[in-house]
């Protein structure tokens, strides 16, 4: 056996039945050993949609995936995904060809220092020197990938390592992987004690309370305590999008009735959350007279930002068990529904053209029991998905928080759909993000994937333009899209039928197109140029200092 | 601004590829500066590194990141004088 071989046998050793790649020059044994693997490797037609691919697998199953690229450019067309990844703790390991060992450092052909690229958005990276380590390296990049705060992890692995013959084996049984600690009691007893004491509780819930497998844990808590809720854009679904006690998203394009809630509490739970200046706005003003207790997988996250007065490391889940009690707390509740009712969102938008908050909201009014997944890319339209469509569960909702990455929707649903073939995968996209990885069309079409796309097209940078209004004088700076491609005809080369959708009344149309399509569709839909993000909390402003679309602060 | 505090690190981790690069990279990462570095092989596998860093960064919290490196043994902080205060 060599190296490439038992790189592929330690892989399926630990599971792995899909890859996303790309090949090339230092790669290619591992593509040779892959011919007589079980493992079904998925052809992307960019290293950056494979790395997307992997991650939307990743990110819908909790499970540890696999992307894989040649040395040199194909590594660093993956870096922007393992970037993402680290950003989103995305459990991840990531396969780089390398050349040859004694030609590393020779300035070779295709040679980059992929491993110091990588270094700092990696939990952890390897550079394999002797085939003998394979199997430790692999098992260890799996344990580290998908334990503690889960993270991307490096292999890179040089062409003479990859033909260099070895007896090792892969490892026998997987290792369980390190225990989680346990509850801190006296931390416990402090936490109760504020819960107790706490006249207006609020809790701030992020992406952790899913990757910590806590969802039921916490929807126990919170409708036992009766606490209201906020979510940030990764919390979304932690809580039902439709319960009573969501209040919406906080910070800067947060609901007013979840911004004024965090402003007006005197005790904060952040439950999975990190204090991200997205969600905190001005950190100094965000709940500024409440007491905090955080709870948190990652103790690196307490005091990093906030000092709290109760930390609560260890298991998410069980942390919530041992908090879970009834309050009195029926004052604040009233006061929280009354702002929800207050500044309730509204769809009666007067124009002829499609109103994207509004096709959000009622598409997933319009939802059946079959599981969809909605895969966003970045800028406007991923604001109005995490607004107004009311997700059930945090799994569902695929979005590059962290990182923010345009271009990540459409690969991402390729990998969402594989994992997941029961469910329904839609991309909500804009014109600016699509054409950022519009080669993976092709992916489609050759597994027929069948993944719906929701573009909303403004004919610019949607974001980027009401930032320029707003805070540049209205000077518009390279935002316009004017020129964009016939999006229909694009799909049709590609194979992949497509609408065009212009008016309010097609609206319906849409919903019932992206429920009831077999298989791929691109529905293109035209929106109001100028249509902006309500509300929004200015850059660097406190929470309280909200704007609406009438431009006035509701602090 | 926050007063600018030296502390003194002691580090026990692997030899394994890559750990002093990955141990200055989260160190540079998270603002610290490395103001001096002692760098000693204490076995074939083990380094025990002494290392002063510079920072108005709170050392506690480069203290819990080093020590979730799947390199580091264990870490140690102490507070050296304050080097500078700023008004």
């Amino acid at each position: 056996m060599n190296g490439a071989q038992l790189l592929i046998a330690c892989l399926e050793n630990e599971g792995v039945r899909d890859i996303w790649g790309y090949p090339g020059g230092a790669i290619m044994p591992v593509y040779d050993a892959l011919l007589d693997s079980n493992i079904k490797h998925y052809l992307t037609r960019h290293e950056q949609g494979a790395g997307f691919a992997a991650q939307g697998s990743a990110r819908s199953t909790n499970r540890t995936s696999v992307c894989m690229a040649t040395s040199g450019p194909g590594a660093t067309n993956l870096i922007t995904a393992v970037g993402d990844a680290y950003m989103d703790s995305i459990p991840m390991v990531v396969i780089t060809g390398q050349v040859p060992s004694y030609l590393m450092g020779t300035d070779a052909f295709q040679e980059l220092d992929v491993f110091g690229l990588m270094l700092p958005i990696t939990k952890h990276s390897y550079c394999v020197k002797h085939a003998d380590d394979i199997p430790r390296i692999v098992r260890e990049a799996f344990q580290l990938a998908g334990s503690g705060k889960f993270g991307p992890v490096l292999i890179d692995f040089p062409k003479d390592i990859a033909f260099q013959k070895t007896e090792a084996k892969p490892l026998p049984a997987t290792k369980d992987l390190p225990p989680i600690s346990h509850c801190d009691p006296e931390a416990l007893r402090i936490a109760k004690d504020l819960l107790a004491k706490a006249e207006c509780p609020l809790i701030y819930a992020g992406g952790g309370v899913e990757k910590g497998n806590a969802v039921a844990e916490f929807r126990t808590f919170v409708e036992t305590t009766g606490i209201p809720v906020v979510h940030t854009l990764h919390g979304l679904g932690c809580l039902p999008g439709n319960h009573p006690q969501f209040l919406g998203m906080v910070g800067m394009h947060g609901s007013e009735a979840a911004n004024k809630a965090v402003q007006g509490c005197d005790l904060l739970l952040a439950i999975g959350s990190r204090f991200d200046d997205r969600a905190t706005g001005k950190l100094t003003e965000f709940a500024p007279r409440a007491k905090a207790i955080h709870v948190n997988l990652d103790p690196a996250e307490f005091g990093k930002l906030r000092v709290v007065q109760s930390a609560l490391g260890g298991d998410v889940a069980q942390n919530l068990v041992e908090l879970t009690m009834p309050l009195s707390i029926k004052p604040w509740v009233e006061q929280t529904q009354e702002w929800k009712r207050t500044y309730a969102c509204r769809y009666d938008a007067p124009f002829d053209s499609v109103f994207a908050p509004r096709l959000l909201h009622d598409l997933s009014q319009a939802m059946d029991d079959r599981e969809t997944f909605i895969c966003c890319d970045v800028g406007q339209h991923q604001m109005w998905v995490a607004q107004h469509y009311k997700f059930t569960h945090p799994k569902y909702h695929l979005t590059s928080g962290g990182a923010g990455t345009m271009g990540f929707g459409l690969p991402a649903a390729l990998g969402v759909q594989q994992a997941n073939p029961q469910a329904r995968t839609i991309v909500v996209t804009g014109d600016g993000s699509i054409m950022m990885n519009i080669q993976e069309l092709a992916t489609i079409k050759r597994y027929n994937i069948p993944v719906k796309i929701l573009l909303f097209d403004n004919q610019a940078l949607g974001m980027v333009r009401q930032w320029q209004q707003l805070f540049f004088n209205n000077r518009e700076s390279e935002i316009d899209l004017s020129d964009n491609p016939d999006f229909c005809r694009l799909a049709e080369a590609f194979g992949i039928p497509s609408m065009r959708v212009v008016h309010r009344d097609q609206e319906a149309d849409v919903i019932q197109a992206l429920k009831n399509t077999d298989g791929p569709l691109f529905i293109h839909t035209i929106i109001d140029r100028a249509a902006n993000v309500w509300p929004l909390v200015p850059p660097g402003a406190s929470n309280s200092e909200m704007l609406t679309e009438e431009g006035v602060s509701v602090g | 601004m926050p007063p600018v505090e030296s502390s003194q690190l002691i580090i026990h981790m692997s030899r394994a590829y890559g750990s002093l690069n990955r141990l200055i990279g989260i160190v540079r990462q998270r603002c610290f500066e490395i103001e001096s570095m002692n760098v000693q092989s204490e076995s074939a596998d083990h380094y025990r590194i002494q290392m002063v860093v510079v920072s108005e960064r709170n050392v506690v919290h480069l203290l819990k990141k080093i020590s979730q490196m799947s390199d580091v043994t264990s870490v140690s902080a102490s507070k050296l004088t304050r080097v500078l205060e700023t008004a």
